[in-house]
This record gives C-alpha cells, sequence and structure tokens, in this order.
C-alpha cells in the first residue's frame, strides 16, 4: 500500500482545492490524516487508486510524494507509541508519517507508518507483541 | 476533545524522545498522527479528557513547541469526493484547517477529527 504525502500552503480553501482535484477523477480517499507546520502543512492521503491518485496530483500541480506505507498494530495502552517509535530510532528509521488505520477484533490500534526504510520497519514493527513491548 | 500539535524536528528519534515523555507520565495516547515538511514536522496527539491537563504540564517542562485545539468531529460517507465537499464547505466559511486525525472507520463511515481556526464556524458550517 502507498501513501501520497501532499505539501500545502497553510491557508484556507487548499485542503478542498486537493481533494477536489482527487474527487474529478472518480477515486475515493480511503485514509486521510493531516497537520500544520510554519506556514505550509502536509497531508497523508490513501486512495483506492494509486496510479490515478498519481496523475491527479501532477495535474494540480502540488508538491508531493508517493511512498509505502508499512501498518502495524499496537496494544492500546500507554507506552506502545513511545516503545515503536524508539526501536525505529535506535535502527536509525526516520519517520515521515504517520496515520491510524484501524482497529483490530482485540481493540489494538493499527497505525500506517511512512519512513525512510520500509523494510527495515516491517522487520523491526513486524508484531504487535514487539510494538507493544 | 482537544488535539495537541506538537513541533519536531525531522530527524531520527525525536518522535521517541516526545512520547517516552508521554508515557513515562503514565498517560495513554488515544489519537496520532503525524507528518514531516521540511526539516520539521507535527505530531498531532490526543489524550482523553482526564489526561488533559497532565499532557500540558509534560509539554511545558521539555523544550518542545506546541499548540493545543478544540477538535471538531466530522463523519463522512465512504464515496468519491466526501472529503472534498466538507472541506469545501469549511473554505466557503473561511475556516483554516490546521490538523486532521481519523479516529474510527466502520463498514459505511469514517470519523475525522479536525482541529481548525474557528470551531463554532465550523460546526455551523457543516451542519
Amino acid at each position: 500500500m502507498h501513501a501520497f504525502l501532499i505539501e500545502l500552503e497553510n491557508q484556507v480553501g487548499e485542503l478542498a482545492r486537493i481533494t477536489e482535484a482527487i474527487a474529478a477523477k472518480d477515486i475515493n480517499i480511503t485514509g486521510f490524516s493531516g497537520s500544520t507546520c510554519g506556514d505550509g502543512g502536509t497531508i497523508l492521503v490513501l486512495t483506492d487508486d494509486d496510479a490515478s491518485t498519481k496523475a491527479a496530483l501532477q495535474g494540480v500541480g502540488c508538491s508531493f510524494s508517493e511512498q509505502e506505507i508499512v501498518e502495524v498494530t499496537l496494544q492500546h495502552v500507554p507506552g506502545t507509541l513511545a516503545k515503536a517509535a524508539r526501536r525505529l530510532a535506535e535502527a536509525g528509521v526516520n519517520i515521515d508519517a504517520a496515520v491510524p488505520t484501524g482497529m483490530d477484533e482485540n481493540g489494538a490500534v493499527v497505525v500506517g507508518f511512512v519512513t525512510n526504510d520500509p523494510a527495515k520497519t516491517r522487520s523491526i514493527l513486524s508484531t504487535a507483541g514487539s510494538a507493544a513491548g | 476533545m482537544q488535539a495537541f500539535l506538537i513541533e519536531l524536528i525531522d530527524e531520527v528519534g525525536d518522535l521517541a524522545r516526545i512520547a517516552n515523555v508521554i508515557a513515562g507520565k503514565q498517560i495513554n495516547i488515544t489519537g496520532f498522527s503525524g507528518a514531516s515538511r521540511g526539516a520539521g514536522g507535527t505530531a498531532v496527539v490526543t489524550v482523553a479528557d482526564n489526561d488533559v491537563t497532565e499532557l500540558e504540564q509534560t509539554l511545558q517542562g521539555i523544550p518542545v513547541g506546541y499548540r493545543e485545539y478544540e477538535l471538531v468531529e466530522i463523519t463522512f460517507e465512504d464515496h468519491v469526493g466526501a472529503l472534498a465537499a466538507k472541506a469545501d464547505l469549511l473554505a466557503n466559511a473561511g475556516v483554516s484547517i490546521e490538523a486532521a486525525i481519523p479516529t474510527c472507520t466502520n463498514a459505511n463511515d469514517i470519523v475525522i477529527n479536525f482541529a481548525v481556526s474557528d470551531p463554532d464556524a465550523a460546526r455551523q458550517a457543516l451542519q
């Protein structure tokens, strides 16, 4: 699965501009998060059609990257995110973005991480047990 | 519900540094997202209402910048254009979106919490 990290200006209507361009191509957004940072911001978008999303974003003239997203299950107790982040840091993995993508049948949270090394991320955080410590 | 937008440096270990401090206070993070941009980035964190004061005190005790926002919950049907339609309503009302964090997804709907410049105007625009 791939995530699109899209850079926006921090101004009214920017999210509407990008999401309208995606919707106009009949692409369904299946996951979304975002945050501002100074005079800009970054949104993370998951869709049901990566190729068409890429074309839509190229057509709207925004800066974006398409990156593999690694889903990890974290138990819903204090410290699990901290342990996952610490394990990635100790392995030299940089986190570019993260988004919750769901919950499993036991109430644990599924988080998608976008990092500079998806294979290593998957290896380090391959089980809920390892992430929860 | 409140969201904390925490400013990070885009380098290995910065999320771990903050998350470990929060965990050290036995505060459970109930919602999380984040993204980098340039040399920095922002983590969006939510906690239970009874942990908000503790998290405020925790963040004030470490060298990190943060902003606190009231969240507006928006439910989307899972179809093409749903997010664009809501974003358009907010834009037309002059509401700036500072952050968004998904909270749950069921068979038909997606729920996303938005941190915005004017929560009351956002709720009115979305009615």
